[in-house]
């Protein structure tokens, strides 16, 4: 049995070791707390600008007939110079501070330097003024007008496209941009080889003739409304650059030159100065993006003065950024990204229409945006328009809400009395909380009805491959864009609307009879309202057949310091940030 | 004595065949095809079939094996599927920032744990050691990203003193690098700090009634003398293999810090490589800290003798 | 294998007599001033017992269905209704606290059993057969102990896809080499004391002294891996959780919660403090035990 040994630690040899103890460890909290500040946060006058409200696109004009009248149109300068009211400030009547570097923190690093095969929307935030395209969309109107191109005209009987460049256009590279660099960019889109997903985008155009060097004669059948705003989405690359982008510094003509991407570090932009259109030179000098992954770091990053500002947070944290004094919150209005639904038509049970129609009254809408949408966002959906669209149909509204019983009978009316036999799960990727959580709450309905499916999280990696190659899916949540584009191309681009193999959910042209004919008529005729009742018909019968239910509409949120001006989201995320200056 | 370490050091080289057995096996095993990745959602059949025989993705698994090893071997450790750089400039960037992490958390790890250690053992049983041990105890059980967060609300956004993330290199100042460093480093380092002073109060206990101390004290020698010089000293050599481990965790382990505190190490490379099916990235790295790992078990094993004579004799053959 | 020392004090390398006489001098004395003695393994024994209690007897105890939601209360502070609150779907946080213990502790359990299980089993055999099979096992061990374990979690269940029971198999994996290097070392020692070779002249069969004789050797040492291991595992699973690996929806689990509640740290502290308590207690708890544990088994460590 051992004794305790008791140690004669004296005194001094004691107080000594607690000495260097805690020296040592207050060292290292004196150090922190000795620091300079952090660069605090500008003094903040008291902001009046309070961001647009949710709902409405502030008084934003419906989307104009996208044809274009034949006049001469300068790409217009700073879209806030239109009569929108911006949510920031007006950057013209503010003193235009140059110079300066803007940070900007970034959910997610990019992972490919492909203009026209990267689908990301922070790589679209980036690449937009890296490139030019041929036209733009007004991020406060939402109309399409032309940018690169000086005009748009149908010739030829109106089976020709004649586009008019300016002259005088220099890659940053130092070549001249000419017709034969757009050539050679559509014709890259268009080729299978290429495998971009913009291909559908250009699908009508059956040829690309170079008529000299600032002008080009795109052949197609006829009138097609969806090619201007399509051009918005493609990015005029060099044709000595080739198509194998993906790893090359992007080379384009934008009034910001590419410097470097340093992978889950940053992605730098400097200022172009020779710039073809003087009007729309950058005001800083520089732009850096970080990609930060995780949400809370972000905010306080943007809190702290650390970025100046934050693209695209969650929309759960927008009460608690707007009660900070610290940033200005701004909102895209809900009008382009709609949160819908894939259903696999191909296999039961949602080869069935009933079922189909069940989950369109599955979801509690308005306790989705309610929750985790800060109440942000429109709870309408049914269409992939808003109410202020032109070619939005009214009808649809009350087709679908939220209604557990008529889930209840539909299942019954589909076979499945109490979700008897019933067998579906729900495919979700990492990293999209809001799938989760639209998901989790149908799991919740379908649950009190008898039948639970499971939620199946897997990377976002696989989920595509199961959506778009190996179809072994029964149902997934997404949220599709272009709510806001001429319907001709909200109807061709995309995987869920256009009827063709790429579709994810199955929908053949003959799934819907008198959809394809309907399109069809939307896209080739320029009577606004023959058009106008081509898209109310297609609408009709989505909203029969339900191939994919929309829930509603999404907005998104940006958070920035006081000294940054001139900001002003583009809805699709086709952000430019010429007219943006920092003051600190 | 030299005999054993270079046996020693030889024997390492059938483990690390192993490991890169064992992480190009994994990697292969993963599901999911980085050319569908590569080429995008929309890409042709055509398309992606050729980018996987582009990159050799459609042979089979032990020439692409072979291939990679032969490759390794001579230093070049493939090149990522999705940006320009290679594996080696990847690393090469990210690995400053994690070394210079795990090293600053093990500093911090140690100047908390080493006073704390040698005071709660020679007052075993007081209420500074019941203390300290509770901190521990609580310390080892706090979710470290749990402590980033909070660290970063309190030092960043209200007091403003430290960035709230985000990584401030070397040639930006001595000061902002390590300003950028503090909080990550006090994150990881605590959990560290907990294991390494149960271990050297464990281990200091033990010594502390070893013979050769009552010997020392019966001799005359200080208090301090006898600690410093014979206790902390034989106390050092299991606390060295800790500290090793430790290290390795580290290195590994920095994940999850390096995602809340936004700073571009290995970590996060290895996590992003792995979702995105890199797999030249994500074999490269996991197979060099698998590397880096075993080779600091090798280093801590040649200071053994150095620290202890016994096993000094005992690997001479003695 | 390497030849370092492994953490002090859980070898069986003492003097063989001593050992036996103080543990039959320690059965000599009332139980309940040993338990006043270990007081730390008591109350880590006694915090271990009722929260596997209170998780286990969960369909009694909750007060709700974890599964139930309730849009219109979500993330409410504490409240009468709701001791713990409400998640983001409105559903009762002590419920979900009480069901996930089962899923975290299930999960915890069967992995650091599994563990134990192979590890000891292939350490022993390792242990005393030795030659070529001794040294691939050893080379085996080493090459999985090398692996960072988050890494490890990551490519699992990157393989098995997510759920439960990827993460229990990622688990036991980055476990076993911990388990299988402490039964080596225990083992080899013993292999040439008398009472094994009059075993083997009394002929015994190898299984025979394998398990009756050499095996309760490893009982001291192993129960204080397993409780440490316990405490591991769940840390380890709150980890791969906050990656995204962990359970799938609506299934209720702590690690899985504490990443949900990153999210809300700001609009609702409370709802990573419960999942996050109950984890720290656990740990906590677990590491007492082993503590205890360990101090109980080796004669010669100073009491406190």
């Amino acid at each position: 049995m051992e004794t305790r040994v008791k140690l004669p630690l004296t005194r001094r040899a004691f107080l000594t070791r607690a000495a260097i103890g805690l020296a040592a460890t207050l060292g290292t909290g004196v150090l922190a707390a000795c620091a300079p500040s952090a660069p605090s946060a500008p003094a903040k006058p008291a902001e009046p600008a309070k961001p647009a409200e949710a709902a409405k696109p502030a008084a934003a004009a419906p989307t104009q007939a996208p044809i274009p009248v034949t006049a001469v149109v300068q790409p217009t300068a700073a879209p806030a110079a239109a009569a929108a009211p911006a949510p920031t400030q007006a950057p013209a009547a503010a003193k235009p501070s140059a110079g300066g570097t803007l940070t900007v923190s970034q959910s997610v690093d990019i992972n490919t330097l492909h203009p026209w095969i990267g689908t990301l929307n922070v790589w679209k935030g980036i690449k937009t003024d890296v490139y030019d395209q041929l036209s733009f969309q007004d991020p406060a109107t939402f109309e399409f007008k032309p940018k690169l191109a000086k005009s748009f005209e149908w010739v030829d009987n109106n089976t020709s496209l004649l586009v008019t460049l300016p002259s005088g256009v220099m890659f940053h590279n130092g070549e001249k941009l000419t017709a034969e660099d757009v050539k050679f960019t559509l014709d890259s889109i268009l080729d299978q080889q290429t495998g971009s997903w913009l291909r559908g985008f250009l699908a009508p155009i059956k040829e690309v003739q170079v008529v000299d060097e600032t002008h080009l004669k795109l052949k197609t059948a006829n009138i097609e409304a969806q090619l201007i705003p399509a051009f918005s989405y493609v990015d005029i690359s060099p044709k000595s650059m080739g198509t194998d982008l993906a790893k090359k510094n992007p080379v384009g003509s934008g009034p910001f030159k590419f410097v470097e991407w340093v992978p889950n570090d940053r992605i730098v932009l400097e200022k172009n100065a020779q710039y073809w259109d003087q009007a729309r030179i950058p005001k800083v000098d520089k732009i850096i993006f970080k990609p930060v992954t995780e949400m809370q770091t972000r905010l306080s990053q943007v809190l702290a003065g650390n970025v100046d500002l934050v693209y695209d947070f969650a929309l759960s944290e927008v009460p608690r950024m707007q009660a900070d004094k610290r940033v200005v919150v701004t909102l895209n209005p809900p009008a382009e990204q709609s949160f819908a639904m894939y259903l696999n038509m191909r296999k039961p049970p949602f080869d069935k229409v009933e079922m189909r129609q069940a989950m369109g009254w599955a979801l509690d809408r308005e306790a989705f945006f309610k929750n985790f949408q800060s109440g942000i966002g429109s709870t309408v959906g049914n269409s992939p328009f808003t109410d202020k669209h032109w070619a939005y149909e009214p009808k649809t509204a009350a087709a679908y809400k939220f209604d557990p019983d008529k889930v209840g009978q539909l299942m019954e009316k589909a076979g499945f009395p109490k979700g008897q036999g019933l067998d579906f799960s729900l495919l979700v990727p990492n990293g999209y909380p809001e799938f989760k959580q639209i998901s989790t709450m149908l799991q919740a309905t379908f649950a009190s009805l008898g039948f639970q499916p499971q939620i199946e999280e897997v990377e976002i990696a696989q989920w595509s491959q199961r959506l778009n190659q190996s179809r072994e899916f029964f149902a997934a949540v997404d949220y599709p864009g272009r709510g806001t584009a001429d319907p001709a191309l909200t109807y061709s681009a995309g995987l869920l609307y256009p009827p063709n193999p790429a579709n994810i959910c199955g929908l053949a042209p003959e799934t819907m009879p008198g959809y394809v004919d309907a399109l069809k008529e939307g896209a080739q005729t320029t009577d606004q309202a023959k058009r106008k009742e081509a898209y109310s018909k297609a609408q009709m019968l989505w909203v029969e057949h339900l191939p994919g239910p929309v829930f509603g509409h999404r907005s998104a949120a940006h958070a920035a310091l006081p000294g940054v001006k001139g900001f002003i989201p583009h809805a699709a995320f086709q952000q430019s940030w010429t007219d943006v200056s920092v003051e600190k | 004595m030299t005999r054993y370490l270079i046996i020693r050091a030889v024997g390492v080289i059938p483990t690390l065949i192993g490991i890169s057995i064992l992480v190009f096996g994994i990697t292969y095993l993963i599901p999911g095809d980085p050319a569908l990745i590569m080429a995008g959602s929309e890409a042709t059949p055509e398309v992606v079939a050729n980018l996987r025989q582009q990159w050799g993705l459609d042979q089979p698994v032990y020439i692409r094996y072979l291939s990679w090893l032969g490759n390794m071997v001579r230093g070049n450790l493939g090149d990522s599927y999705f940006s320009r750089q290679t594996v080696t400039q990847l690393v090469g960037n990210a690995l400053p920032v994690t070394l210079e992490l795990a090293i600053l958390s093990l500093l911090v790890a140690m100047l908390i744990a080493i006073p704390t250690g040698i005071v709660s053992a020679v007052k075993a049983g007081s209420w500074f050691d019941l203390g300290a041990a509770a901190l521990a105890f609580i310390g080892l059980s706090i979710p470290s990203f749990w402590l980033g967060i909070m660290l970063i609300y309190v030092f960043a956004v209200h007091l403003q003193q430290l960035p709230a993330g985000g990584f401030t290199p070397l040639s930006a100042g001595l000061w902002p690098n390590l300003q950028s460093m503090i909080l990550p480093s006090i994150a990881l380092g605590t959990f560290a700090s907990t294991q390494l002073m149960r271990y050297l109060r464990a281990s200091l206990l033990d010594v502390l009634h070893a013979d050769y101390i009552r010997t020392s004290r019966a001799k005359g020698l200080r208090e301090r003398s006898v600690l410093l010089r014979h206790a902390v000293r034989n106390a050092l050599i299991p606390f060295t293999t800790v500290l090793g481990v430790q290290m390795g965790y580290l290195l590994g382990g920095t994940v999850i810090a390096e995602s809340v505190f936004a700073l571009p190490g290995i970590g996060r490379l290895v996590l992003t490589a792995v979702l995105n099916r890199d797999y030249q990235v994500a074999t490269g790295i996991i197979f060099l800290i698998a590397t880096a790992f075993v080779l600091i078990n090798l280093v801590v094993d040649m200071i053994y003798p150095i620290l202890d004579p016994r096993v000094r004799l005992a690997r001479s053959g003695g | 294998m390497t030849s370092t020392p492994t953490v002090p004090s859980t070898t069986a390398t003492s003097l063989p007599g001593a050992a036996e006489a103080a543990r039959g001098k320690r059965r000599g004395r009332s139980l309940l001033a040993s338990m006043h003695q270990r007081w730390p393994l008591t109350i880590g024994l006694l915090c271990v017992s009722i929260l596997c209690l209170v998780t286990i007897g969960a369909p009694l105890l909750a007060p709700a269905s974890p599964d139930i939601q309730n849009m219109s209360n979500a993330l409410k502070p504490p409240s009468a209704d709701h001791p713990f609150g409400t998640d983001e779907f409105g559903r009762d946080l002590l419920s979900r606290v009480l069901y996930g213990g089962r899923v975290t502790l299930l999960a915890s359990t069967l992995s650091v059993l599994m563990a134990a299980l192979i590890g000891c089993g292939v350490g022993l055999t390792a242990g005393y057969f030795g030659g070529w099979y001794d040294a691939l096992v050893g080379r085996i061990v080493d090459i999985l102990f090398s692996f960072p374990v988050i890494l490890l979690g990551i490519a699992i269940v990157a393989i098995m896809g997510p759920g439960v029971v990827s993460v229990i198999v990622a688990i036991a994996i980055a476990s076993l080499p911990n388990f299988a290097r402490v039964s080596r070392a225990a083992i080899v020692p013993e292999k040439e004391r008398e009472y094994v070779l009059a075993a083997h002249v009394v002929g015994a069969s190898t299984w025979y002294i394998i398990g009756r004789t050499l095996l309760p050797n490893l009982i001291g040492p192993l129960m204080v891996l397993i409780s440490l291991g316990f405490a591991y595992a769940v840390l380890y699973e709150a980890s791969l959780s906050f990656l995204g690996l962990g359970a799938r929806p609506p299934t209720p689990e702590w690690g899985v919660m504490l990443s949900t509640a990153r999210d809300f740290i700001f609009q609702a502290p409370w709802y990573a403090f419960f999942p996050g308590l109950s984890i720290v207690l656990l740990v906590f708890s677990l590491n007492l035990v082993g503590d205890g544990l360990r101090d109980a088994i080796d004669p010669y460590r100073a009491r406190r």
